[in-house]
């Protein structure tokens, strides 16, 4: 007897405690349910955090039922103020979607919805005109026997934009040894020409960029190859467009070939993306 | 009999005749100015409202109408309105002391003038800082039944005029002369102060270093600091008219007085279809800035049944933003733009600057806002901000990863870390393509005009080749002429320039059909061409949009040669001195520190070349004495370091002994008023020199400087001249007026107190 009398004590004065606890801090303070979404507990101190504002709400979820307690001073603050947070932490709840990167941003245990894609592949497609800008216009010209050894090159480049050494390693490979298999009588009396020109260059500048050793010396090499690399591909009068760019800051200026109209710059990587200017367009 | 009938028929036709011209109606709106409060932020704020809203009612016409728009003006001050982007007589632009006299309290005015345009425009008050505090609305021409140039699929769409706007609970005239004292409490509300305390938490201590050496102060991509940031009024509104599916056409403007705004988008992608009410060939982007004062259409698609996706508009400095959600249902949020790297952009600075404060582009020929050297400062774009010590422990751990990929062959297990940025797709002026070709008359003459635009941070002057509005006279063009512009951007701040009365071609790769504006965007080293027709005459202002760099005098007023006299304007020449008045404005700055051991202070009342300044040091005591200094002087250069002046000082203590000073002068502190001529340059690092002479051939050299930014809320001070004075000092910024502080001086020794701030 006397000790469930003191248990139900215990009880007792934990609960006062608690509610106490509720309320201290938050002025007229007001308690609702929502509902928000997330997997497991691990989520749990995610959402709280996000929804806690300092003396002016508090937020307690529960994982079973989705659904949390929040307690909040609504002189000081709304319920969509405190859900819009936890929204922008990566949860969906009864007012706000999480933004898909935020979501993507959550860990694996956390990601409810399972993998998402962004909704910025979407395309007003049918809107008069629209996305011309990224149509590269592919023609049915002929395609250059070259091309092959101009698509390494692009990968290379890619790469380097990425700051991806082993890529580059990778291509800069399968490109030395399209270099050395190029048969001369495919090619067109234009490329030929060229080709005789640079063929030597070419094969020395293909295997530095193969052997180089980290980001910085692939760069380096690069940027000798693009130089050898540009007549050719301009005699070949490829059935893309390929832009001709200039980064002026690289090594007192440096160049590089690319497919895509927009500048990304291999030599910076992230850190200077979209420094250059197109300087030709080929095609 | 037969007469009469005749008669008659000629009546009718001619009452026919008459009517048909009324057809092409008149369109009239009355707007009622008035005074009004605000709540914004959580506080009352006074703030203008027309017909009761902020922002005005939107006003729309078709084109062929005839615009008349009556102005009740129940303010306490003038107004004037002017039609942004609009073709018009010149008297009915709306520029107060340069098109018409400004609209006197409690006066009617009526604007009437034929609509021979379509598209997107907007109006706002021309006159002092009424467009900061809600004199700005949506002005919307439709395309008339039947126009050739009409677009199946965009023009038929269901549109809604959205404008943006910011408000700050400073008053306008406040903030300006806070930013013309370089006073950065705007920087520690945004907590963008940059300081050393700051720089050294990021690893960039050197960064900071060398930019104070460099004589700049720490710089955000914005000044002012804004509560609310809005649209249509709102900070959060919902367009729940809109269902799945649905193809909406927004028609935005920016009205807000000096904020760049970001534009994304929750749903997707975003298609702009028109900028500055012209129409361009819809271009997909995945975000786009709007600078102020100009417009862009883009139309916007609501992927998924019962929910509403946000079109976010935030600032460009990032502190503040404004959503609006498009469609019906639960609200999906876009991904908010992270906090700039400020550090980063301050170290691209760095590398741009020279030692003389001109900048040096490493040969890149920017044009068109293709390539924005802010990029550095974006995380979305170049990866989070690290500290050093996060670097290293990153660097570490990417090299562990490759290791181990590289021994499992894992390619998935890639990812991760600061990866690769997604590839952004963000609007520039080289993307906009006039759907009809754009070109000028073939045989008419050219003027070739070039314009440097310039400014001075730290003193917060903003001009064109150094000169401001009061400073040159008007350039005379002729009609019929082609003026081409040539515009280099050589400040350190962007400026969106905005021509009256005209659309301008912005040359760009896109030939014949360049693109038609009034409003260019010029980041700083950017070279942009643009060129129009001039064609209509009158006196049109020619000035960045903004609006405290239009108050500071960033703008040029083009005229006519053998106009017509403007009816509205009976004595040109006095009335345009009034508009000079605005450039010339002084302002007043002065900081009083009531401390233990003396009561200190200094006074700058200061305009765009000139400074009068005091300084006081009074003790409490006779033995303690004063020091009163006064001084006029003028800035001269662009970057403004060096000052020649002329002044008068004091200096008084009871029972003072002949002292000697370090160049072997004996001076005395007699209380004899003595008259000095000197000037003042600013060392690297912004050290402040001091060097006079007075009437007894005495020469003084002081060196000095105060506000060094320690922490956010820190500042320091220094200061040591040849009279073997010296003093430093500590102050501890509590709000914008008041700070707590402590000094030692060698005279009055040491001593703590309370310094207030005008």
């Amino acid at each position: 007897m006397q000790f469930i009398k003191n248990t139900s004590l215990a009880l007792l004065m934990a609960l006062m405690t608690t509610s106490i606890y509720a309320g201290a801090g938050i002025k007229n303070a007001k308690t609702i349910t929502v509902s928000i979404q997330g997997s497991s507990a691990a989520c749990k101190t995610l959402i709280e955090k996000a929804g806690a504002q300092k003396n002016r709400a508090r937020l307690t979820w529960e994982p079973s039922t989705k659904k949390a307690q929040l307690v909040y001073d609504p002189h000081a603050t709304t319920k969509d103020a405190v859900l819009k947070q936890v929204a922008l932490a990566g949860f969906d709840n009864e007012s706000y979607n999480a933004p898909v990167a935020a979501y993507q941003a959550l860990s694996k245990e956390c990601q409810y919805k399972g993998a998402i894609t962004a909704l910025h592949q979407q395309k007003n497609a049918d809107i008069p005109g629209a996305g011309q800008h990224t149509d590269h216009g592919v023609a049915d010209a002929a395609v250059s026997k070259l091309d092959p050894l101009y698509q390494s090159y692009f990968a290379i480049q890619q790469a380097l934009v990425q700051s991806d050494a082993k890529a580059v390693a990778q291509k800069a490979n399968e490109l030395a040894g399209q270099v050395k298999a190029v048969k001369m009588g495919e090619l067109s009396a234009k490329e030929h020409n060229v080709w005789m020109v640079v063929m030597k260059k070419l094969d020395q500048q293909a295997t530095a960029l193969k052997t180089a050793s980290g980001i910085e010396k692939q760069r380096v090499a690069f940027a000798s190859l693009t130089e050898t690399l540009y007549p050719l591909i301009k005699a070949s009068g490829s059935a893309y467009k390929v832009y001709y760019n200039h980064c002026p800051m690289y090594n007192g200026g440096a160049n590089w070939l690319s497919k895509e109209q927009e500048i990304k710059n291999p030599y910076y990587g992230s850190k200077m993306l979209t420094c250059g200017s197109t300087k030709e367009t080929l095609q | 009999m037969k007469q009469q009938i005749k008669t008659t028929g000629i009546l009718v036709l001619l009452i026919v005749a008459v009517l048909h011209s009324q057809a092409q109606r008149v369109k009239r709106y009355d707007l009622y100015v008035t005074d009004t409060m605000v709540n914004y932020s959580g506080k009352h704020k006074m703030a203008i409202a027309v017909n009761g809203q902020i922002p005005m009612p939107t006003l729309e016409f078709t084109e062929g109408d005839t615009a008349e728009i009556v102005v009740h003006n129940r303010l306490k001050e003038p107004t004037a309105l002017h039609w942004h982007g609009v073709f018009l007589p010149n008297k009915e632009d709306g520029v107060p002391y340069l098109t018409q006299m400004p609209i006197g309290s409690g006066t009617t005015y009526t604007y009437r003038f034929p609509i021979i345009q379509t598209g997107t425009h907007w109006y706002h008050s021309h006159y002092g800082f009424q467009e900061q505090i809600g004199m700005y609305g949506s002005m919307i021409f439709h395309k008339k039944a039947g126009d050739p140039t009409f677009r199946k699929g965009i023009d038929d769409l269901p549109s809604v005029p959205v404008i943006l706007s910011e408000w700050t609970d400073i008053m306008p005239h406040n903030i300006h002369r806070m930013l013309r004292n370089a006073n950065d409490w705007a920087a520690i509300k945004k907590n963008a102060v940059q300081s050393y305390a700051e720089a050294i938490k990021a690893g960039h201590f050197k960064t900071k270093l060398v930019n104070e050496w460099k004589r700049m102060l720490a710089m955000d991509v914005s000044d002012v600091y804004y509560d609310k940031m809005l649209i249509n009024g709102k900070n959060e509104s919902q367009l729940s008219q809109f269902k799945a599916g649905d193809k909406v056409r927004l028609q935005l403007s920016n009205g807000g007085a000096s904020t760049y705004f970001w534009m994304h988008y929750a749903g997707g992608k975003i298609t702009v279809v028109a900028n500055d009410g012209n129409d361009v060939e819809p271009v997909e982007v995945d975000r786009f800035i709007l600078p102020p004062s100009e417009t862009i259409d883009i139309v916007v698609t609501i992927p998924e049944q019962g929910r509403s996706y946000e079109l976010l508009a935030t600032s460009e400095d990032r502190t503040n933003s404004t959503s609006l959600f498009i469609g019906e249902g639960k609200k999906q949020l876009a991904q908010p733009l992270e906090r700039l790297k400020y550090f980063e952009g301050m170290k691209m600075m760095n590398g741009m600057m020279r030692m003389n404060g001109s900048m040096n582009d490493m040969g890149m020929e920017m044009s068109l806002q293709q390539m924005d050297m802010n990029t550095v400062m974006y995380p979305e774009i170049t990866g989070p901000a690290v500290s050093k010590k996060e670097h290293r422990e990153q660097a570490t751990t990417s090299n562990n990863r490759e290791h181990h990929s590289t021994m499992e062959h894992n390619h998935d297990a890639m990812p991760a870390g600061p990866a690769m940025p997604p590839a952004i797709v963000t609007l520039n002026y080289n993307m906009l393509k006039a759907p009809q070709k754009t070109v000028l008359p073939e045989n008419a003459p050219v003027k070739e005009l070039t314009f440097t635009l310039t400014g001075n941070m730290n003193r917060y002057v903003w001009s064109l080749d150094n000169k401001v509005v009061s400073e040159t006279d008007k350039i005379l063009i002729k009609k019929g002429e082609i003026v081409r512009i040539k515009l280099y951007n050589a400040s350190m701040m962007r400026h969106p320039m905005h021509l009256h009365g005209h659309d301008f071609r912005v040359l760009n790769d896109k030939g014949d059909y360049a693109p038609l504006k009034n409003v260019i965007d010029i980041m700083p080293m950017e070279t942009d061409v643009i060129e129009f027709e001039a064609n209509v005459e009158g006196d049109w202002f020619f000035h960045c949009h903004i609006l405290y760099h239009m108050m500071a005098g960033m703008g040029r007023i083009f005229t006519y040669k053998g106009q017509a006299p403007n009816p509205y304007i009976t004595n040109p020449q006095k009335t345009i001195k009034k508009l000079y008045r605005d450039d010339r404005m002084f302002f007043l700055m002065a900081e009083n520190e009531v401390a233990s051991n003396g009561n200190f202070g200094s006074a700058l009342y200061h305009n765009t070349r000139w400074a009068f300044t005091a300084e006081w040091k009074l003790g409490y005591t006779a033995k303690r004495g004063h020091e009163i200094e006064a001084s006029v002087g003028r800035f001269l250069g662009q970057m403004q370091w060096f000052r020649p002046f002329v002044g008068v000082e004091w200096a008084y203590r009871k029972d003072s002994h002949e002292e000697q000073d370090l160049l072997g002068q004996k001076f005395k502190h007699d209380g004899k008023p003595r008259y000095t001529a000197g000037f003042a340059y600013t060392l690297p690092w912004l050290v402040l020199l001091q060097t006079q002479i007075d009437t007894k051939g005495q020469v003084r050299v002081e060196l000095g400087r105060e506000d060094i930014p320690l922490s956010k809320r820190l500042r320091g001070a220094f200061s040591l001249d040849t009279r073997r004075e010296y003093m430093g000092g500590l102050r501890y910024i509590v709000n914008r007026n008041f700070s707590v502080s402590a000094n030692y001086n060698t005279e009055y020794g040491f001593g703590g107190g309370l310094v207030l701030t005008y």
